[in-house]
């Protein structure tokens, strides 16, 4: 196969990746309301199984706890049918591709790059959370690596273009799953247990989770998080911005989210419920304007003015609200001075 | 002094690595070592190459915060990437670094409640 040959084929899973991420999350209510129950029946008996005992979890939190249940009482029996089924899903009937080139590993690096790593955003997030709910009540996280996880949608989106592009069948398992189309599963010889899809999935338009008024994605009203551009952020940031006041900007450490609550205020909110004055301002290397500001008012809990660098970031053109301490007056040493330095000492010759 | 910034990373060329520092501690070799993990999302700053990495276990944050001392023996890269997918994180370009000793300064902030210096969470 030639060299634009190939290239052609990156574009066309590039797009079918894409159209089937799209189609997903439209069709949502009726992904999340599926019954997978005769599909499981039928997986299982295709490896000679009785029908398991198959629980439906409310949320992949409450999938965390029906997992935990089900090794509590003793049920952790993996099983050797098991291992085939997980052997059988995963087999990868492409090795003959494999071996006459590497258009196997070349597509699969393009899926990588491209929808695939918005689902494993997707999953970060959503695990991200569980195991901050986990944590504090000493229950212990199964990692989805031992299980089907939600990234494998999109590898079955692979599959299904090879399927298409190169004939390559699905074996009977991945059709059964694929069709089951389960968010999540951990199973044993007698249990199933399973999280369905999310109620909602609200992107921008570099597929990031972003919603501006609501949550990004929605299990219920017990599992439903809050995402600005793939970032988590509270849920007061997002449906009730009105009430979000100094020291909710000045008590978020994390400068990320510092910059969320600046972009989602706005600039001028943020400043004006700051208070700010400028000081000084100065342009760097890249063009960009960079700012010292203290605020108009004496603080009277940390007993001095507020001083902050606002600077741009030199790749991405986001802007920083930096805290820095009282007394300065020159832009670059307020700049320096988060490095440490000062403006004689701190001379970047690149910025990325 | 060369210095190169790749978000809250500072990378500050310098003669030397300190002698407490290279008594102390044993280098990682690594070809591909994340030096900094950011927080808030899924990415950190590898260090890519044939380089001896100090991790500095306790980075004295009120005056320089110094996180790694770096001897690069052959050009090596700093890239920012997708922890899971290994892939450019797509906001800071990757820097390249020539031979020699560096230093890796994370970049902090002044908490003006508690009269504290805290590390970027970038």
């Amino acid at each position: 196969m030639t060299s634009p040959e190939i290239e052609k084929i990156k574009e066309d899973l590039i797009a079918f990746g894409f159209n089937e991420f799209d189609d997903y999350t439209k069709n949502l209510s009726v992904f999340s309301q599926k019954e997978p129950n005769k599909l499981v029946e039928k997986i299982y008996s295709l490896f000679n199984l009785p029908t398991p005992e198959i629980q439906r979890a409310k949320n992949p939190y409450h999938f965390q706890l029906l997992i935990n249940e089900v090794k509590e009482n003793g049920n952790f029996n993996i099983g050797d049918k098991i291992q085939k089924f997980w052997i059988d899903l995963h087999a990868n009937q492409l090795k003959d591709l494999t071996e006459k080139g590497t258009i196997y590993t070349t597509l699969a690096k393009t899926a990588n790059n491209t929808f695939l790593s918005s689902f494993q955003n997707i999953s970060w997030l959503v695990e991200e959370q569980i195991k901050s709910r986990l944590k504090p009540q000493n229950i212990g996280y199964t990692p989805f690596q031992s299980s089907f996880t939600f990234d494998q949608l999109g590898i079955f989106w692979l599959r299904k273009f090879y399927q298409l592009k190169f004939g390559i069948p699905l074996t009977e398992t991945q059709k059964l799953f694929a069709e089951a189309n389960i968010f999540w599963c951990y199973c044993t010889e007698n249990y199933f247990v399973y999280c369905p899809h999310p109620q909602t999935i609200v992107l921008d338009e570099n597929n990031k989770l972003h919603h501006e008024t609501g949550a990004a994605i929605k299990w219920d009203k017990n599992f439903e998080l809050y995402v600005w551009r793939g970032i988590e952020v509270s849920k007061d940031l997002i449906t009730q911005p009105q009430n979000i006041t100094k020291e909710d900007i000045i008590g978020e450490r994390n400068a990320e989210k510092r910059r969320i609550i600046q972009e989602k205020l706005g600039s001028e909110r943020f400043g004006h419920l700051l208070g700010l004055v400028e000081l000084d301002k100065d342009v760097d290397l890249q063009g960009n304007m960079q700012y010292l500001y203290r605020t108009k008012e004496f603080d009277t809990i940390a007993k001095d003015f507020l001083y902050f660098a606002k600077v741009s970031c030199p790749s991405t053109g986001r802007i920083y609200f930096l805290s820095v301490p009282p007394g300065l007056n020159n832009v670059w040493d307020a700049v320096a001075w988060t490095f440490g330095k000062d403006k004689e000492s701190y001379r970047p010759i690149i910025e990325t | 002094m060369n210095q190169f910034r790749q978000g809250d990373v500072l990378i500050e060329r310098v003669n030397e690595i300190p002698n407490e520092v290279k008594n102390a501690l044993q280098p990682s070799k690594e070809p591909n070592k994340l030096l900094i993990r950011g927080e808030s999302r899924n990415h950190g700053h590898y260090i890519k190459g044939e380089v001896e990495t100090y991790v500095i276990p306790n980075p004295e944050i009120e005056k320089l915060n110094i996180t790694h001392y770096l001897e690069i023996k052959e050009e090596a890269s700093l890239e920012h990437i997708n922890i899971d997918s290994k892939l450019w994180s797509k906001e800071h370009e990757t820097l390249r670094l020539k031979p020699g000793i560096y230093r890796v300064i994370r970049q902090r902030e002044y908490n003006p409640y508690l009269k504290a210096i805290n590390i970027i969470k970038d």
